[in-house]
């Protein structure tokens, strides 16, 4: 047992989503002092200040020991839950029973999974599966990874994307804070960065705020917020239409750029394959995309096709974006049109367009420039196309899954099991890869829309990832929708979705009261336990056992020539008497239900158990067990807990094709997104049925910006400033925020004051430091306020994840503010592609008095 | 209030910038007096590159773990200072700690001996059980890097968590505490906390007495200052600019 452990051991960082290798020493029973374990591939060694700071969470006084029944029927963030210590069979019979009353309708129950932690997520998901229900809610926040999935699944071919710091000379960033303040791998990607910089790479950082990327960036860019997507299709004309930088073999060769479009902007098939059709200029003739003779497919031109004109895509594109000079996007976004022309000009010349590099005896090409976004241009009412237009940006240029370009996480692998992106319909990518068999969902083709079953109408999003952001709206009124029943039960991690996962604190709080029952794990009474009807008592994850120990090995690990690696995480010390490994308590559940043979099926298949060490229908396995069995599935039976605990992590190196996969994709990506005018028509049929209105201007194959609704608010004069979201290396993606270090960091560092331009404060008489009421259309809150000349005069930023109200978080409590709680929550302002979450709002800044 | 206006600033940016290349020779620096004890065999020092340096607070949380400081002291902090004006505007880190002063002026203000400069490798430290809590010290630093907290007391107020229960014991209340350069971890031939764990490698340590060190190599390559130099101090902590 753990107890019995003493000295350096070895396991996994637990304080946010990405799991770094640590060793935590362990003095009678203590934890003293928690270290990177050098030997990782991923942290190197290295720890952030939430890593750090571990032993407070995991010290944390006020955490949860025992099972609680709340004994106050009433429930809201106001309201005292009069919690009651009850035994685990109290608890567990509560929830079976609940369970069973739902047994015949599934669908009403709920799974909210997000804790990419440990397995927690997985085995959540899993049971809901096996449950029966599809309302499993696996995203964090209402922009988490919305657009940049989707675009990944049919344009690169991985989970998320990454620039090559490695190989990269010139790295615009826009509206993220990548390796410096933020992202997945952040410990490892954070020196490459530094590296790259003191090698001379050149970083451009656009974005409202000026924080922590754009002070050590060559050049910050100062941008309206919500006009990114005017700014790419700005930079895409001054390369297509004035300096000529664009990549034309693999534009040819590697992407749908020669497919010929009709007049109505659909594909010229052939007849009888219904492969589209390009115009070889090699010998003059129309062919398919596959035709073995095709030699020089055409970019330019107008060509007849059984009496339809078809023009390459590509020069649809070109046209379109010639709708974008820098002086017009000048107007929208306020930077100034030669700033546009500079940055695009560096952009294409650094891409160094031609030109190869021999890696390991391999010659690739080599296009060391790239662009990359994150959850600033994702957050928008159109975000979809704030985005795609900034992707588009790397595949002009061949800057895509080759040294130096915009690189895919975790797509291709070929140990300890083979996994790889591949191609489908039209000849182009439609199967990203994923070493856990979750299956990206389709966003090419797509899925064929339907009338909907689901509560987060996820039939009518046929590209999107996830679809949580939907539930507080369609639970307030689901007639709309022809939705006859309302989701009654809740089962969640201890994730603090409240506050987390979703918008307009009023809606989320009715969205949670309309739940009859809610049952979740926690380690502490976070806004989300309040809701709670039965709480789970949970471990630190210096308690737990978990196969999976983040996204950092299985979804979003460094990227180019780095090590494959996975670690395991075992208690280094034990959890308190009365508190049960939560893959013990799903499995009771799951027996008692009926769904155990199911569950283990599903964890079988999800955690590729295989034979002998796969999970049995008859039999119940403890966590460690089962964690035992994985990693011997996976690397041997040698590979037990003994071993990980002795050596801390599996190394594997990975080759050429794995570190660039690029020039070895047997499939072409699209710089025309055809199937959107497909879907855009299928979903309007059946909106039509359903007798909805939705406007559908997002369906279209070529992007446009288009404001969100607080662009035309300011104008209207309603309201003068847009509040927009940034990060803290201290606090992204953490679970420390009730850490009274890092709460005494964010103090001294004024992380929890809204930052605001010097110059307008003081316009309005406010003063640094001054308490003041910021307002949304949905939320008026007291703030105080950090004045600054690192933000665009038309922004105010809020940063972290703060603004907790729960009585269990008395560290956390009263301090900063909830930037979700802020957003207006409706259609409106949900990006009808993605579903993400507008996050540029419309605020007015007022002194107190 | 922040941390920033609650200390005083080191304006590093108008203290002496030395240009590239060494400003002494290394067998001079070994061998003069003013600056080591004869029995003098190693000076650890400390580079720290603002360029890499992203005000990630790593360090910070790094020492705090370490060595288990109370609220309110950080033996390493890092200082973020805003610059420039809209939309030329930029917030510098700079990472503050003890200097290690080859000439330090809290040593001499002692009036126990508390304070002293160990010979063999030129660290500044603090003997808590002569330190009488006088503060003498913590005035006559021109860095404000030293504390004297009167009352142990924790995170949570009177009730420690077992962590604290084991690293409170490393100090004592109503005496001066400030970096030791890890001293505990380097006896074992580790580095210190800050270092070993910073993710962009912006601190460097090593022994400025030899010329083949990686800090002697980057203070001789790279532009750099000493903090308040024109103080005498002749710091060991070099901040490369």
């Amino acid at each position: 047992m753990a107890t019995t452990q003493q000295g350096w051991l070895l396991t996994a960082c637990g304080m946010c989503y990405i799991g770094c290798g640590v060793r935590v020493h362990v003095e009678d029973g203590v934890v003293t002092a928690i270290e990177g374990n050098p030997d990782n591939p991923q942290n190197r060694g290295r720890m952030c200040a939430k890593g750090k700071a571990g032993i407070m969470t995991h010290y944390n006084p006020h955490r949860v020991q025992h099972p609680l029944r709340r004994t106050n029927p009433k429930k809201g963030l106001d309201e005292d839950p009069r919690w009651q210590q009850i035994s685990w069979r109290e608890a567990i019979d509560t929830i079976i029973a609940e369970l069973n009353r739902i047994r015949e309708d599934p669908k009403k129950l709920l799974v909210q999974a997000w804790e990419a932690v440990g397995d927690n997520m997985f085995w959540l998901k899993a049971f809901g599966s096996a449950f029966g229900t599809p309302h499993i809610m696996n995203a964090a926040s209402p922009t988490c990874g919305k657009v940049v999935h989707p675009v990944e699944f049919f344009s690169g071919g991985g989970f998320h994307q990454q620039p090559d710091l490695h190989y990269a000379n010139y790295c615009i960033l826009v509206g993220t804070q990548f390796a410096i303040s933020a992202r997945g791998s952040y410990n490892h990607i954070a020196l490459d960065m530094a590296e790259a910089r003191a090698r001379g790479m050149k970083l451009v950082v656009i974005d409202p705020v000026g924080g922590y990327a754009a002070s050590k960036a060559h050049e910050w860019i100062p941008i309206r917020p919500g006009t990114d997507s005017a700014l790419a299709l700005s930079m895409l004309h001054v390369l297509l239409n004035e300096t000529g930088h664009y990549d034309e073999p693999f534009l040819k060769n590697k992407t749908n750029a020669p497919y010929l479009a009709g007049e109505d902007g659909r594909y010229l098939r052939d007849p009888e394959s219904k492969q589209p059709l390009v115009f070889d200029a090699a010998d003059g003739r129309i062919k398919t995309h596959d035709d073995s003779t095709l030699r020089d497919p055409a970019l330019s031109g107008s060509f007849q096709v059984d009496g339809q004109n078809g023009r390459p895509t590509f020069e649809l594109l070109r046209e379109h974006v010639a709708n974008y000079s820098p002086e017009k996007t000048e107007e929208i976004t306020t930077i100034p049109a030669a700033t546009v022309r500079r940055i695009a000009r560096e952009f294409g010349e650094a891409a160094s367009i031609g030109s190869t590099i021999t890696i390991d005896g391999v010659e690739l090409p080599y296009r060391p420039a790239c662009v990359d976004w994150a959850k600033g241009t994702q957050g928008h009412k159109h975000g979809f196309h704030q985005c795609w237009p900034l992707k588009l940006l790397n595949m002009v240029v061949g800057a895509v899954n080759v040294p130096g370009g915009i690189l895919s996480t975790a797509a291709i692998g070929k140990h300890p099991h083979q996994w790889r992106p591949e191609g489908g319909t039209d000849g182009m990518l439609e199967d990203g890869g994923h070493i856990l068999p979750l299956p990206h969902p389709k966003a090419f083709p797509g899925r064929k829309p339907t009338t909907p079953i689901r509560m987060d109408l996820g039939e009518l999003f046929p590209l999107a990832s996830h679809f949580h952001t939907l539930l507080p709206i369609t639970t307030a009124d689901h007639r709309p929708y022809g939705l006859s029943y309302d989701l009654e039960m809740l089962l969640h991690t201890p994730t603090n979705s409240i506050l987390g996962s979703f918008g307009d604190i009023t809606m989320v709080e009715k969205f949670y009261q309309s739940l009859r029952f809610v049952a979740g794990f926690a380690i502490e009474i976070n806004e989300t336990t309040l809701f709670d009807d039965i709480v789970l008592p949970f471990p630190t994850y210096l308690e737990r056992y978990d196969f999976n120990t983040g996204s950092a090995a299985h979804s979003i690990p460094p990227c180019g020539e780095e090590e494959f690696h996975w670690q395991v995480r075992q208690p280094v010390v034990d959890p308190p008497r009365d508190l049960i490994q939560p893959q013990d308590v799903i499995v009771e559940i799951a027996d008692r239900v009926g769904v155990l043979g199911d569950l283990y099926r599903l964890l079988n298949h999800t955690y590729i158990i295989k034979e002998p060490y796969t999970l049995q229908p008859d039999r119940r396995y403890p966590a460690s067990e089962i964690v035992e069995r994985t990693a011997k599935s996976w690397f041997g039976e040698d590979h037990g807990l003994k071993w990980f605990r002795e050596h801390g992590v599996v190394r594997l190196s990975r080759d050429v094709e794995e570190s660039y996969f690029g020039p070895y994709l047997k499939a072409r990506l699209p710089i025309y997104l055809e199937h959107l005018l497909q879907r855009g028509g299928e979903l309007k049929t059946v909106l039509d049925q359903m007798g909805l209105n939705w406007d559908l201007s997002d369906y279209k194959p070529l992007s446009d910006w288009m404001p969100c609704p607080s662009y035309h608010a300011i104008r209207k004069g309603e309201f003068d400033l847009i509040a927009v979201h940034f990060k803290f290396p201290f606090v992204y993606g953490g679970y420390g925020n009730e850490n009274p270090w890092i709460d005494e960091l964010c103090e001294n560092t004024e992380a929890y004051s809204v930052l605001m331009n010097e110059s307008v404060a003081k316009a309005k008489g406010i003063s640094n430091g001054d308490t003041v009421w910021l307002e949304s259309p949905v939320r008026k809150v007291r703030a105080r306020v950090k004045l600054t000349q690192c933000i665009h005069p038309e922004a105010v930023g809020v940063g972290g994840h703060f603004g907790h109200v729960s009585p269990g978080m008395p560290v956390a409590r009263g301090k900063g503010i909830s930037f979700n709680a802020l957003l207006p929550t409706d259609l409106d302002h949900i990006d009808m592609i993605s579903t993400a979450l507008d996050h540029c709002v419309q605020v007015r800044i007022t002194p107190t008095a | 209030m922040g941390l920033a206006s609650r200390v005083l600033f080191v304006p590093y940016r108008k203290s002496q910038p030395c240009s590239r290349g060494p400003t002494r020779h290394w067998s001079e620096m070994a061998t003069n007096g003013r600056h080591t004890t004869t029995t003098t065999y190693v000076r650890w020092g400390m580079a720290i590159d603002l360029k890499r340096c992203t005000g990630c607070q790593s360090c910070t949380m790094a020492c705090k773990v370490e060595n288990g400081t109370p609220a309110g002291v950080f033996w390493m902090r890092v200082l973020e200072r805003e610059e420039g004006t809209f939309p030329l505007a930029q917030t510098l880190y700079m990472p503050l700690r003890c200097n290690h002063c080859a000439e330090p002026p809290c040593v001499p203000v002692c009036p126990t001996g508390a304070s002293y400069k160990r010979t063999h490798d030129s660290l500044v430290l603090i003997d808590q059980d002569k330190c009488i809590g006088c503060s003498a010290c913590v005035i006559a630093c021109p860095y404000q890097v030293r504390f004297v907290p009167r009352h142990k007391t924790g995170y949570h107020g009177d009730q420690f968590t077992p962590y604290e229960d084991v690293s409170y014991k490393r100090w004592q209340a109503g005496t001066a505490q400030k970096c030791t350069f890890c001293v505990h971890r380097l006896d074992q031939g580790l580095g210190p906390a800050c270092v070993e764990t910073c993710p962009t490698k912006a601190l460097v340590y090593g022994n400025l007495n030899d010329p083949q060190s990686e800090i002697s190599k980057l203070i001789r390559t790279r532009t750099h200052f000493q903090p308040r130099a024109e103080a005498g101090t002749d710091p060991s902590l070099f901040y490369l600019t």
